[in-house]
């Protein structure tokens, strides 16, 4: 048996180095950003002032995420072809969302939150599911990066799972503590640049080293089924997955708090732009999984694929910078989860219902223990690897799909009711998750989209009221 | 909350800690009582509709010696492929299979474990097809939606 193959990268010691190394870096940079920080505005929302440049970053990269750099190499493995480019049809959910921070920004100018629009817009029980659909949501994708993390170290260097997962959990709960969306943002146009060197570098030595010829051979001899472009469960995935990215994206306070955060004229510009930057890399990253039976590598999990097949291919270097592209795409995904979901529970949850009058000070306060706690429970729901990447974030597909067609109509349409939304989401999620156990994981949020969607249109349809877009301008108790 | 933040911070420090002990140990213990235990390969129950699957062996005196075989049929008369397992994992991800029956062994040194029986079968294209063109139609209604409804606001803000 060939040793370099069944061996790993780097040694463990490396790994976890390069781990501690750029952890100070982003817990420093967190740290002197985050100085500047007077009131929780600044905290959350960064002022509501970011740039252009900053804004197209922070959107391409916190979009680059495990999704883009392990799931998208894992569905390849899978799906081969049809999951390479299916994968980049996620990027649909960016230039789609374009449109909607404009109207987002114009609607809600004194906006924190999506959990805001969705309470003001359509009333308690629609938030109420809503929530539950986001903090599901939140949850799976930490959950999911966390993992990735634990899987990206053991994949390159054998580190124990629970170590790796550990340690970068630590380090990016830790410098969203001190920065906030300010340190997010900033870090994340330094992590995009990171990314874009990093995965272009990867892509040009795979095809200079290795070639595209025995890539192609060894596919259609052993695994002709990669290469189909008739291959069933890969054509149901492909409309499944876009739906699934325009759920995560359409709902998400990710994305609305960045909408929220960026300068009103330039959120449809920075979408837009990080969504175009953002599609050519699934089918980067998905590429090299193709290699990985030509060159003798298969792997535990689907999940490891990607960095298996790069470390391989690339030798020590390669490995190193195949890390780093991870580690960075990880953390800056990982802390603006962390700040975007702390936010909501915040805005949402605490101060909406709990303290309607809270302080500045404390919410600033809570918002920062919310991030602790956030960390804490990912944490331990890590510590058992209970499924591989895909197939746990695609279980929140189910949930997030429900949302699209209430989240575009009632940004738009004035007739939409709030229970008529209430019902698309609850029904839309129900539908999804059956059809996730009975069918596949690969249907899930296209049912879910689906069965929302047909509620929402006969909600509109026999809808007789009309609802005040000025009830949503609510200005700040404290 | 800096004391709370403190506690947590430290309670996942020392898990790591442990962990890293916990596996060294339990590496020791594996090498003392290991008593050549029979080499045995499990894979997925039931028929595969994706063409993936995992195949998983335990009872290896040394995981990077196993090699994952594939038969030519449940005779083995020939091995049309082998498949070596990554690093120290005692399991390997196999994916792009047509139709078919598939037979795998494991093997160390001399050392071989039963045959599995792998059954895939694909989804039938027209069930495939048909939820393609439902996402396509449903795909193609929510562009023309948003489309529609972002044209039609900039309008409105156009003329006032």
């Amino acid at each position: 048996m060939d040793e370099q193959v069944a061996g790993f990268a780097l040694n463990s010691t490396l790994g976890l180095s390069i781990v501690v190394v750029f952890g100070i870096l982003w817990v420093c940079f967190g740290y002197y950003l985050g100085r500047s920080n007077k009131t929780h505005e600044d905290f959350a929302l960064a002022g509501r002032n970011v740039g252009f440049a900053f804004a197209a970053a922070t959107a391409m990269a916190t979009w680059v995420t495990s999704n883009t750099t392990l799931v998208a190499p894992e569905l390849t493995y899978q799906f081969g072809i049809w999951g390479m480019i299916g994968y980049s049809f996620a990027a649909l959910g960016l230039i789609f969302f374009a449109p909607l921070s404009a109207r987002i920004r114009e609607l809600l100018p004194h906006g924190y939150t999506s959990g805001d629009f969705i309470r003001l817009r359509y009333g308690v029980w629609a938030w109420r599911i809503f929530i539950v659909i986001s903090m599901v949501y939140a949850m799976g994708w930490l959950i999911s990066l966390g993992m990735a993390g634990g899987i990206l170290l053991q994949a390159l260097s054998g580190l124990d799972y629970h170590i790796g997962m550990s340690a970068i959990l630590l380090i990016c709960v830790t410098y969203t503590l001190f920065g906030g969306l300010k340190a997010v943002i900033a870090t994340d146009f330094i992590q995009a640049l990171i990314i874009i060197i990093g995965v272009v570098l990867v892509a040009v030595l795979l095809l200079v080293n290795t070639g595209l010829e025995p890539i192609h051979e060894q596919l259609s001899v052993e695994h002709p089924q990669l290469l189909s472009l008739l291959f069933p469960a890969a054509i149901m995935f492909l409309f499944n997955n876009i739906f699934f990215g325009l759920g995560e994206i359409f709902h998400s306070n990710v994305w609305w708090s960045r909408a929220l955060a960026f300068k009103r004229k330039v959120a449809f510009r920075a979408f837009l732009v990080g969504g175009l930057l953002w599609l050519p890399i699934p089918i980067v990253t998905g590429f090299v999984a193709l290699a990985a039976p030509s060159l003798g590598i298969f792997p535990a999990s689907p999940d490891m694929v990607g960095p298996s097949v790069a470390a391989h291919v690339l030798g020590t270097f390669g490995a190193v910078i195949v890390f780093i592209v991870v580690f960075s795409a990880l953390a800056s995904s990982l802390d603006s989860l962390l700040a975007a979901t702390s936010d909501l529970v915040t805005r949402d949850l605490y101060h909406k219902h709990l303290k309607p009058n809270a302080t500045d000070t404390q919410l600033f306060s809570m918002n920062r223990r919310v991030i602790i706690g956030l960390g804490f429970i990912t944490w331990l729901f890590c510590l058992p690897q209970i499924a591989t990447l895909g197939a746990l974030l695609n279980f929140t597909g189910a949930f997030v799909a429900s949302t699209i067609w209430p989240v575009v109509l009632g940004l738009y349409k004035q007739r939409l009711t709030g229970t008529a939304a209430a019902w698309a989401m609850a029904a839309g999620t129900l539908c999804g998750l059956v059809s996730y156990f009975v069918v596949g994981f690969y249907v899930a949020a296209l049912v879910s989209c689906a069965v929302s969607g047909v509620i929402t249109w006969f909600g509109l349809r026999f809808s007789q009221t009309d609802f005040d877009w000025a009830q949503l301008n609510e200005k700040e108790g404290v | 909350m800096a004391k709370a933040g403190l506690w947590i911070v430290l309670l996942m420090f020392s898990t790591i800690l442990i962990s890293q002990i916990g596996l060294v140990d339990m590496k020791a213990f594996a090498t003392e009582s290991s008593s050549e235990p029979e080499l045995t390969l499990s894979g997925p129950s039931g028929t595969i509709s994706e063409g993936y699957f995992r195949l998983q062996f335990t009872g290896a005196d040394r995981t990077r010696d196993v090699v994952i075989e594939q038969g030519g049929d449940d005779s083995f008369e020939t091995i049309r492929a082998e498949f070596s397992p990554m690093g120290d994992f005692d399991q390997i991800a196999l994916s792009g299979f047509p139709d078919g029956t598939f037979y795998f062994r494991a093997r160390e040194g001399d050392n071989f474990s039963e045959t599995v029986t792998v059954t895939v079968q694909h989804y039938p294209l027209w069930q495939a097809l048909g939820l393609f063109a439902a996402g396509a139609i449903l795909f193609f209604l929510l562009a023309w939606t948003l489309i529609r409804a972002h044209r039609n606001r900039n309008k409105e803000a156009s003329h006032g």
